[in-house]
């Protein structure tokens, strides 16, 4: 069953993107990212010493895998600081795309919600298709809908952090609220049933990158995502069933054998 | 002149940015660059002038999240 989904005009047919950062080898990045199906790659800038030839390498690995890149904002703290390194990742990385990421707490890495809705007007404003990093806040992801912002990524759970969707409700909010919206869970996602819960609840998609990365074999880490979103994503579109607090047999109980009238069993009382 | 590079102060003869990146050895990496955290496109750096005391950030794509 096809199931292609438009992303900023570009069409996909994974619904899991995928961090590039904390691999063991560049060349197990390559082949998890292979094993993944993955369509979306995110990457990054920072400063570079001339007697390090590690930028090129890196983007010629990345580049000949034929993924859309998503470079981030990672590390910025203001608007003024996430437009700067927006346009520098627009001319290396020849994409209007951008992970915005605006960071106000480091502890937890918590996103910026001031922050956020500032750089997403100058960003917009400077013509870049925003892909915004967020809580699970459902005030600050309208805003950033309403001012143009098409995919919003709120968080399962810290950056790294692996503990999950710990917010179902927010997340099940968002989605209902926010139906036209392209929503896509990013951060805290540690295990492939997490990715699949995340589907199921009628997400667009998921990034992932921690989970996959240190795990002890990131191959094969990333084959079980994919399967995982690809799982989670049928089953959305299937219409799972409704939770009931009583049991139904699901094998008949016409014709059962060995039946016989019972009289209803009474709870005792209690004597005093 | 002296200018800040990615945070380390560097002394250096011209004030062309074109002439500089070379100078530093940059040309054969895949940057970007900013001064005093403004973006310069690479297509200005021929005509762009650094002055003494400027701050250069020379970036580079690195994996990410």
């Amino acid at each position: 069953m096809a199931d292609t989904w438009d992303v900023y005009g570009v069409t996909l047919s994974s619904r899991l993107f995928l961090g590039t950062a904390r691999y063991p080898s560049p060349a197990i990045m390559e082949e998890a990212i292979r094993c993944s199906g993955a369509q979306v790659v995110t990457t990054s800038l920072r400063r570079q010493s001339p007697e390090v030839k590690g930028g090129r390498s890196i983007w010629e690995r990345i580049s000949k895998l034929g993924c859309n890149v998503l470079p981030n904002t990672a590390g910025c703290r203001s608007s003024k600081e996430v437009v700067l390194l927006a346009q520098m990742s627009r001319e290396i990385f020849e994409t209007d795309w951008i992970k915005l990421e605006v960071t106000g707490d480091e502890y937890n890495l918590q996103p910026d919600p001031y922050e956020l809705i500032e750089a997403t007007e100058k960003l917009l404003e400077n013509g870049f298709k925003v892909f915004a990093y967020t809580t699970d806040d459902l005030v600050v992801c309208q805003r950033l809908h309403g001012l143009g912002c098409e995919v919003i990524m709120p968080w399962g759970s810290p950056i790294g952090s692996g503990k999950g969707l710990i917010n179902r409700y927010a997340l099940e909010t968002l989605r209902d609220r926010m139906p036209k919206a392209t929503l896509l869970v990013d951060a805290g996602i540690g295990l492939p049933s997490h990715a699949a819960l995340a589907m199921e609840l009628g997400f667009d998609g998921v990034l992932v990158n921690t989970a996959v990365a240190t795990a002890d074999d990131p191959v094969a880490m990333s084959t079980a995502m994919s399967h995982a979103v690809k799982a989670g994503r049928l089953a959305y579109l299937a219409g799972p069933m409704a939770p009931s607090d009583t049991a139904h047999a699901s094998t008949p109980v016409l014709d059962q054998p060995f039946w016989r009238q019972t009289e209803p069993r009474v709870k005792e009382s209690k004597t005093r | 002149m002296n200018i800040m590079v990615n945070g380390k102060d560097v002394e250096i003869a011209s004030h062309e940015l074109k002439t500089i990146v070379e100078t530093l050895g940059y040309q054969c990496h895949k940057v970007v660059i900013a001064v005093n955290q403004e973006f310069v496109a690479k297509e200005k750096w021929d005509d762009f002038r650094v002055s003494a005391g400027d701050t250069l950030d020379v970036l580079s794509p690195v994996e990410g999240g």
